[in-house]
């Protein structure tokens, strides 16, 4: 659990829309534009891991619908309810600026978007939790990032675990300042792709 | 009341700063620089249902000091860290430019710049 875990919140809401209304909102291909969903960085988080879950999951889900339809339902929801939790800013990460005046972050919430995203769009995984561990707003502190996810069935998890954690390096290496300490994987689930 | 030029000195001052960190190469959007959420639970609730869509960064005045806050998104084109410390560098120069042209008593405090969200070529 991290300092942040605690401090979240426990509403269903993404700054006052539920997942459901967001899924909604998808399903009609974001039109009429809504305003209160669009100038929100949390609801764009969460409709871009909707987006990719969808993509993702389908051929997954009709694969697993025929042998298991509940526990598809449960995966789906489960991640669902991650992508809610990590969309909500948490702590600040510094970006270093030699001007003490200037003062540059960027939230806990687009860092693990970010992680999201290199691991959805890799291929053959389906991104779960990101947890990003240690001290990140005090620049320099080496941090520990886990994730978890599912793997397509038939790849070489210690393959496929190394891959990923070279995107994420390279992600995270590019759009910010976070000195790594490790990256850890685990795969908590196989799914058929 | 002598609040009223001020109120609108500073909006204009932030319609500037929007528009100047908009033009700003790696930044997709501005947003209010305090979540809504958190903003919904005081005072500035109301502040922001007024907010126009091109007035979006915070300027505060309080006992002869000045802080600008803004939040952005940042697209993948460049390195987030150098999207944010070029609007950074643009909000302090700008106002300094001002300050020097006599527009404004001193230059600002503390400028905060938060990237909210990195968006790829492949988000939606």
């Amino acid at each position: 659990m991290t300092n942040d875990d605690a401090a979240m919140p426990e509403d269903d809401l993404v700054d006052g829309h539920t997942m459901e209304e967001l899924g909604a909102y998808l399903d009609r291909d974001r039109t009429p534009r809504d305003p209160s969903i669009e100038g929100s960085p949390a609801c764009r988080l969460a409709l871009s891991g909707m987006q990719r879950l969808r993509e993702l999951s389908w051929d997954a889900m009709q694969h697993r619908a025929e042998d298991d339809p509940d526990r598809d339902s449960a995966w789906i929801s489960g991640l669902l309810d991650t992508i809610r939790n990590e969309v909500r800013s948490g702590r600040d990460v510094p970006v270093d600026h030699p001007d003490p005046r200037l003062r540059l972050t960027m939230t806990e919430a687009s860092v693990r978007g970010l992680v999201r995203r290199a691991g959805d769009t890799m291929g053959g995984v389906v991104m779960g939790r990101c947890t990003l561990h240690g001290d990140v707003t005090e620049p320099g502190t080496p941090i520990r990032v886990e994730v978890t996810a599912s793997i397509a069935y038939g790849l070489a998890a210690d393959v496929t675990a190394d891959r990923l954690r070279a995107r994420i390096a390279e992600v995270l290496g590019r759009h910010s300042e976070i000195v790594i300490d490790r990256i850890d994987v685990v795969f908590d689930d196989v799914h058929v792709p | 009341m002598t609040e009223e030029p001020r109120v609108h000195d500073d909006q204009e001052l932030s319609r500037r700063l929007t528009a100047l960190i908009r033009s700003t190469p790696g930044v997709d959007e501005v947003y209010p620089a305090q979540p809504i959420l958190e903003a919904a639970a005081d005072a500035v609730a109301v502040k922001l249902a007024l907010r126009q869509p091109d007035v979006l960064v915070d300027i505060d005045r309080d006992h002869g000091s000045m802080t600008v806050t803004a939040g952005i998104a940042a697209n993948d084109t460049r390195p987030a860290p150098d999207t944010v410390r070029e609007v950074g560098e643009r909000i302090r120069d700008a106002l300094a430019q001002r300050h020097a042209d006599g527009a404004e008593a001193r230059e600002p405090d503390l400028i905060t710049v938060t990237i909210r969200l990195v968006e790829g070529l492949d988000a939606s």
